[in-house]
């Protein structure tokens, strides 16, 4: 599902599902708390992921964000977090969870979604 | 199905005029329907109603004649009965059946019931003298010895205590002076005062209805302090010593002809409610059939409420006064679909008033052509949810049974009220423009249209700002909009009021492009949406920074435009064919401008796409 630039968008239960294996992927949601070497996100789906920060990362609780990661299940984390990007106050992350599971990965749109 | 015991002993005990205790629904029997043919303009129907026990004296209450006529009252058909009235007229006790569930009928008559007004009083049920039950009205005649049509006493008005004939509203004429209505009141209207050269005084005014048609009556000076408490909407009076004259058809939209004038010499006395007058008179119009009404007539209009705006605040643009104003989306089993306005304070709590779909009927309702067809809602007691008609019962099941789901023909466009919402699924796209050939349509009527755009490009560059000098009269007929011209002293002089003044008020006109991803178009903006566009920047303050260097002059201009350019916004537009010289030109100007709610845009296409 990914090709250059192209990063399969996930929630936590896609990625229980085994989605994104080896992959680059980007997960959105909200910052939750951090303990300075990992921090949690709450993701699109409600549930709860917690990240290794790997990379220049600037933590700030309730801020929604773009969190480009890997998996990674060592050390009591799931991923690595290499960057999260600011998504503005006014994102609806129902929305975007919606669109990501209804849609994207529905299938049915591969010819737009998923590079050649 | 047994009848409940002792259900006319009570039923007849109640009150006169009374009406009965909502928890108590009895099961009682209907030994016999008979028809009155006394009247034959006015259908009524006499019952016999037994508990198996005791029988009585009943009738049907107008709006109920269709049971009987439908077959779904026949003779020993048992109700549930959850509405009725007690009267007495000449000694004899009449319940009038106002609302019932239709039960079995088990095809004859239960138990040996024996009329209740010979009956001892409490806890006689045993010892009720037999009668024979195939004929109880014959046998105790209840009506004392009239051997003529039966229900004589109800159809003539000698039932009304002033036992003058009473003359039906749609009989009144200028060449009778001495006449008695007996009618309902279905609207009071505040007490109004005026005070003019001529003097002052104070007045208020009704409607009253009959069987036959409604009238429009006007109460003044002392008569006002006479009757305007006593009056009651809802309530039936007998009314004489009124004068009659042409109604004035611009404010009076009663059926009758004529309205009547009250002084301190009216007579009015109030009457029982015998059930033959309806609660309200309406003329249904079905909404599908709205098209082929004329802009500024009423109708009367039954529906169900599907959805209910959000309530706002308007100035108005021709009093200057803050209105309150609501707009419900209405729905009828024509398959015709129409918005409705509330206006006032009903407006503000009509999310509450009208959740859960009710059916409402709304009566004199205006038509406007603005937007298609749109209705305007009189305030007050003309908008009623949930009224009590056989009709409104007709479509509360059609909405049930799948009424809502059936294909809508839509009244109203999306391009009504100067600022209303565009909502996603009424939005075209520029293309459609040209496309569906807008403006075209007619050669006076505009055709509306809107979309979600971005702005492309502003032509800020005319000589002197983007913008002309308007009159500063607020007042009528220039309202700050007229085009002045300047004097050689300086002042600006308007043509439209004939003033000059010192100052003039800068507004905003240019042209721009807007574009989608179909194309773009060439449009008007004008100083309402301007200013939107420009974050509220005025004109006037615009043109300060504009003449004056220090403040930044043409470079500080141009940054307002660059600034708004490329921003995207949802428009609706006006197209409208134009005149020049000898040639028609199809123009675009802006109607409404709103900003773009991404999360809720991306919301409605979401679902967009999942409908797919």
């Amino acid at each position: 599902m990914s090709g250059e630039g192209v990063f399969p968008r996930l929630n936590a239960t896609m990625l229980e599902n085994g989605m994104g294996e080896g992959m680059i992927l980007s997960i959105c949601g909200a910052f939750e708390s951090t303990d300075g070497q990992s921090f949690t996100l709450r993701t699109s789906d409600g549930k709860t992921l917690r990240y290794a920060i790997s990379g220049d990362i600037e933590f700030e609780q309730g801020k929604i964000v773009e969190v480009m990661g890997a998996k990674n299940a060592d050390n009591g984390v799931q991923l690595d977090a290499f960057v999260a990007r600011d998504l503005g106050q006014d994102f609806d992350l129902d929305l975007y969870n919606d669109l990501i599971t209804k849609v994207i990965s529905s299938g049915r749109y591969n010819d737009i979604f998923i590079p050649k | 199905m047994s009848l409940t015991p002792n259900a006319i002993r009570q039923m007849v005990s109640i009150e006169n005029g009374g009406n009965n205790n909502p928890s108590f629904t009895p099961k009682v029997q209907v030994i016999r329907v008979i028809p009155i043919t006394s009247n034959p303009s006015s259908k009524r129907y006499r019952v016999i109603l037994s508990d198996g026990i005791h029988h009585c004296q009943g009738m049907l209450a107008t709006q109920n004649n269709h049971y009987v006529e439908t077959g779904a009252i026949a003779n020993n058909v048992i109700l549930q009965v959850s509405d009725y009235m007690k009267n007495v007229v000449q000694n004899k006790t009449l319940i009038i059946l106002l609302g019932f569930e239709v039960l079995n009928n088990p095809g004859q008559s239960i138990g040996s019931p024996s009329s209740i007004d010979n009956a001892p009083a409490a806890s006689a049920t045993t010892h009720a003298p037999t009668v024979p039950k195939t004929e109880p009205v014959r046998g105790s005649n209840p009506y004392g010895g009239m051997s003529q049509a039966p229900a004589a006493p109800i159809m003539r008005t000698a039932g009304s205590s002033s036992s003058k004939p009473i003359t039906p509203i749609a009989a009144l004429n200028m060449y009778q002076n001495r006449w008695t209505i007996k009618a309902r009141v279905t609207n009071k209207s505040d007490i109004r005062h005026w005070s003019n050269a001529k003097g002052e005084g104070q007045l208020f005014s009704m409607e009253v209805l009959d069987s036959t048609m409604d009238i429009r009556a006007t109460f003044f000076k002392e008569a006002v302090d006479k009757f305007y408490n006593m009056l009651e909407v809802d309530k039936i009076y007998c009314l004489s010593g009124g004068r009659l004259k042409a109604a004035n058809m611009q404010y009076n939209t009663c059926k009758s002809s004529f309205e009547i004038t009250f002084d301190q010499n009216a007579e009015i006395t109030l009457e029982s409610d015998t059930g033959e007058i309806k609660h309200q008179s309406y003329d249904l119009k079905p909404i599908s059939e709205l098209d082929s009404v004329e802009p500024g007539a009423h109708v009367d209009i039954l529906g169900v409420v599907k959805s209910v705006g959000e309530p706002s605040t308007i100035v108005s643009k021709k009093s200057g006064k803050e209105l309150q104003k609501c707009e419900l989306t209405i729905g009828d089993d024509s398959g015709g679909e129409v918005a409705c306005t509330i206006w006032g304070d009903r407006a503000m709590g009509a999310p509450q008033e009208f959740a859960g779909t009710p059916v409402v009927a709304f009566r004199r309702a205006r038509v406007s052509d603005f937007g298609g067809r749109t209705l305007s809602a009189s305030g007050g007691n003309g908008t009623v949810v949930n009224p009590k008609l056989p009709e409104a019962d007709r479509l509360r099941n059609w909405w049930q049974s799948g009424g809502n789901q059936d294909a809508v023909k839509k009244m109203s466009t999306g391009g009504m009220g100067a600022n209303r919402f565009p909502e996603f699924d009424q939005r075209k796209n520029i293309a459609a423009i040209k496309g569906e050939g807008m403006g075209h349509s007619s050669e006076s009527k505009p055709d509306y249209v809107s979309f979600k755009a971005t702005v492309s490009f502003i032509k800020s560059d005319k000589e002197g700002g983007a913008w002309y000098p308007a009159c500063m009269n607020p007042e009528d007929p220039c309202k700050n909009r007229c085009k002045v011209t300047q004097n050689t002293d300086g002042t600006f002089h308007c043509d439209r009021c004939n003033q000059s003044n010192p100052d003039c008020l800068y507004r905003y006109i240019f042209s721009a492009t807007i574009s989608d991803g179909s194309a773009t178009s060439w449009v008007s903006f004008f100083d309402d949406q301007a200013r939107i566009l420009f974050e509220g920047m005025e004109a006037n303050d615009l043109q300060k920074i504009y003449v004056d260097e220090a403040q930044g002059g043409m470079e500080a201009y141009q940054g307002f435009f660059s600034k708004a350019q490329f921003t995207d916004w949802v428009f609706t537009c006006k197209v409208k064919q134009e005149f020049h010289q000898d040639e028609a030109r199809v123009k675009t100007s802006i109607q409404s401008i709103h900003p773009v709610d991404y999360a809720k845009e991306g919301r409605s296409m979401l679902n967009a796409i999942l409908a797919m």
